[in-house]
């Protein structure tokens, strides 16, 4: 955990690895997830290429065909370790085409530096419908996995289901089955859902704590997940450590 | 007069003896069987538990003379089926037995003691155990780790360690088998009726719950094999039982009231696997975070988020009541289903009833609890009409108010042989004019044909004898109901795992 210990921030005894670093983690320990396409733009850089009256178009073309590859749809996020919540303090926007990027750069340059942020990561926007997935390290059974349907779902009805890690394909799917809204992923209103990406999914996090360092989570949140009809990603991620 | 009733005593002491005698000779049959049997396989953790149901010899600590306490409860229960030593140092004498200073004055060789004296006794009691060698212990005495005494709850654990003792409670009531003949538990056989022989063995981390659900089960001719009250379990806890039931023969369904588990991963793997062998149903108390906080005085300790707990029971194979009063209603039919050896293959309900309301009330609650209303073959509709003129043959069967017992046993026999059914639901308003106790051979007969598990569902009338046609019907073996939900969700959650065995 040595080296967890440089990359992570530390909050009480805890390491705190937001969005970027959890999502590094989870490259390296789940390589079958799929992470959205993203990039990043230096903080210099983005200053630079927004300064003037007119778009520095020298530094904005290091970063155009990328963005091009988009189609210009996407979630702009500053990118920090003092950063807990993202939503919470303007770190995060979501743009559909290339005004609207430049603008939201504007705007999240204060916040930036607020936070002492380097980079702007500019990821590729997913549609579909938002799920939470995570990990929770239980007094009585150890690392336990929690599923829900993102939003009121999970926050207010706490429709959660839980098992305890590491899970099975049909563990996975009793708990989808538990869930009170399951009918949301069964295809209510015409929509479809990949189903088994999602299964596999679970089962794959719900391994995590069999790892060496994954055995020290003590908290994990995949939220969103971002499910639909062909595939499901890590819109956003957040893991907490023991020290 | 007295001398009389001394002889009485003495006689029946001696008929007491005999039995005992030719019981332990049986006894020793048995073990040897067993031994042969499952040699290689037998745990260690399966024998040391065992035997605290098949002692002889009991060592009452801290029996009492006086007729409410405890330590004379547990001895006078005790004593009919068994070989019992009081012990309390302030007595000579209580009911005629010989009463010892301590458990080290014995001179018979001790099965186990139950330990019925003040908390702060109780670790110098059981260091006494351990050097009189006796190695098990029951532990009724309360006010350990629930109230916050930690110290003495580990000075208690030290001793038992220390001399290897295997230990129940402390802090419980008791425990109970009805082939053993062992009434272990401390309240009076007046307030608390015991139950027949039957496949059910529960396991209660709370005392009073446990006997009154027993009270329940008595009542309602459940039988049960073993009841195990653990308490604080310092020793012994839900997983060593759990294990111990799985292997033992006369259980056949496990009931569980559990607030906690202490090693989750432990329960985990043993549930697992029991629940394989067994149904394991089990109700969780402390299941919002007011009754959590009740559960941190209560036994010691704060339980568990009970999403997770649902989580864990669901990913095991547990089948979780939530009602208390489903616990045993579930069980009983899992062992009627398991005993008769049906053969399901889904959720397909056909209801029988004397009355339109219940029929529909009857199926709002087969739907509830996700189970399907059976379609019959034209060829049984067919037979149907033929045999039961004037009745509208669908799914709920009315067989209307006029109803007679040859109606039920008409369209029951039917039904029977209907294929798509997989189970049948009879509800039986027995206040309807027509209807006769005879119908009390009627459907034990449908029951006894073994072709489909049934259900009925009966109501309460002071009119209707209610009790003698339940009591009739459940002496004969046959699963009664009072309400079409509670027969519905014991039917749910059988259906449902009996599908995945």
């Amino acid at each position: 955990m040595q080296r967890d210990e440089k990359r992570g921030k530390r909050c009480d005894s805890r390491i705190v690895f937001p969005e970027y670093r959890a999502k590094e983690f989870l490259k390296e320990y789940a390589p079958s997830l799929t992470i959205p396409r993203n990039f990043m733009i230096d903080l210099k850089d983005a200053k630079g290429m927004i300064e003037g009256k007119k778009i520095n178009e020298k530094i904005y073309a290091k970063y155009a065909k990328k963005l091009e590859t988009f189609n210009f749809c996407a979630a702009v996020k500053i990118v920090s370790d003092n950063i807990v919540h993202k939503t919470d303090v303007g770190a995060v926007k979501l743009v559909q085409d290339k005004s609207q990027f430049f603008s939201a750069l504007s705007s999240m340059i204060k916040t930036a530096d607020k936070f002492k942020a380097r980079e702007f990561m500019i990821e590729e926007l997913v549609s579909g419908q938002e799920l939470i997935i995570g990990i929770k390290k239980d007094d009585v059974f150890g690392h336990v996995l929690a599923f829900g349907i993102g939003g009121i779902f999970v926050e207010i009805l706490k429709d959660i289901s839980f098992r305890a890690c590491p899970i099975t394909m049909e563990d996975a799917e009793s708990m989808i089955d538990e869930l009170k809204s399951k009918k949301i992923l069964l295809g209510a209103r015409g929509k479809k859902y990949d189903l088994d990406v999602l299964k596999k999914t679970l089962v794959t996090v719900s391994k995590l704590p069999l790892t060496k360092e994954g055995m020290k989570i003590e908290e994990l949140d995949i939220n969103p997940f971002i499910l639909n009809e062909h595939d499901g990603k890590v819109v956003d991620a957040r893991i907490v450590f023991e020290g | 007069m007295e001398k009389l009733l001394t002889r009485e005593l003495c006689l029946k002491d001696e008929e007491r003896m005999a039995k005992r005698i030719i019981k332990k000779i049986v006894k020793k049959e048995i073990k040897k069987d067993v031994i042969k049997r499952t040699a290689g396989s037998s745990s260690a953790g399966k024998k040391k538990i065992d035997g605290f149901f098949t002692a002889q010899n009991i060592a009452v600590i801290g029996a009492a003379r006086e007729p409410n306490k405890i330590g004379h409860i547990i001895l006078r229960n005790l004593m009919v089926n068994k070989t019992v030593y009081p012990v309390n140092p302030n007595a000579d004498e209580i009911m005629r037995l010989k009463c010892y200073k301590s458990v080290m004055e014995i001179e018979d060789k001790i099965d186990l003691a139950v330990i019925a004296v003040k908390n702060d006794f109780v670790p110098q009691v059981v260091i006494e155990c351990g050097k009189k060698r006796i190695p098990r212990v029951v532990i009724i005495s309360s006010g350990f780790d629930e109230i916050g005494k930690t110290e003495l709850s580990k000075k208690l654990k030290d001793a038992l360690d220390k001399y290897g003792i295997a230990a129940i409670g402390p802090n419980c009531l008791g425990i109970y088998d009805s082939y053993n003949e062992l009434d272990g538990i401390f309240l009076p056989k007046q307030k608390v009726k015991r139950p027949e022989q039957g496949g059910i063995s529960f396991i209660s981390q709370s005392g009073a719950l446990g006997a009154t659900l027993l009270d329940m089960a008595a009542e309602r001719k459940y039988g049960i094999s073993k009841f195990i009250s653990y308490g604080n379990a310092v020793n012994l806890n839900e997983c060593d039982f759990l294990e111990y039931l799985a292997e033992d023969e006369n259980t056949k369904v496990i009931c569980m009231y559990i607030e906690q588990v202490r090693n989750g991963k432990r329960f985990i793997e043993i549930a697992k696997r029991v629940s394989k062998i067994k149904p394991i149903v089990v109700f969780k108390g402390g299941v919002t975070e007011q009754g959590n906080k009740a559960t941190l005085s209560h036994t010691g300790s704060l339980a568990g988020d009970a999403q997770i707990y649902q989580g864990i029971f669901k990913q095991t194979g547990l089948v979780q009541v939530d009602m208390l009063e489903d616990l045993f209603s579930v069980a009983k039919l899992f062992e009627k289903i398991l005993n008769d050896k049906y053969k399901i293959n889904g959720k397909r309900i056909q209801i029988i009833t004397n009355g339109g309301g219940y029929g529909i009330i009857s199926t709002d609650n087969v739907i509830k609890n996700d189970m399907t209303m059976a379609e019959l073959s034209s060829n049984t509709k067919k037979t149907l009409e033929k045999n039961l003129p004037g009745i509208s043959i669908k799914n709920p069967i009315d067989l209307l108010g006029d109803t007679t017992n040859e109606r039920y046993k008409t369209a029951a026999s039917i039904l029977l042989n209907e294929n798509n059914i997989d189970m049948i639901m009879i509800v039986l308003l027995y206040q309807t004019p027509f209807l006769t106790e005879d119908i009390v051979d009627v459907l034990s007969e449908i029951d006894q044909s073994k072709k489909k598990p049934i259900v009925v569902v009966t109501s309460r009338s002071s009119y209707g004898n209610y009790t003698n046609i339940t009591e009739k019907l459940a002496d004969k073996g046959v699963v009664c109901f009072e309400f079409p939900e509670q027969a519905a969700r014991a039917m749910g959650k059988v259906l449902e795992k009996i599908k995945k065995i």
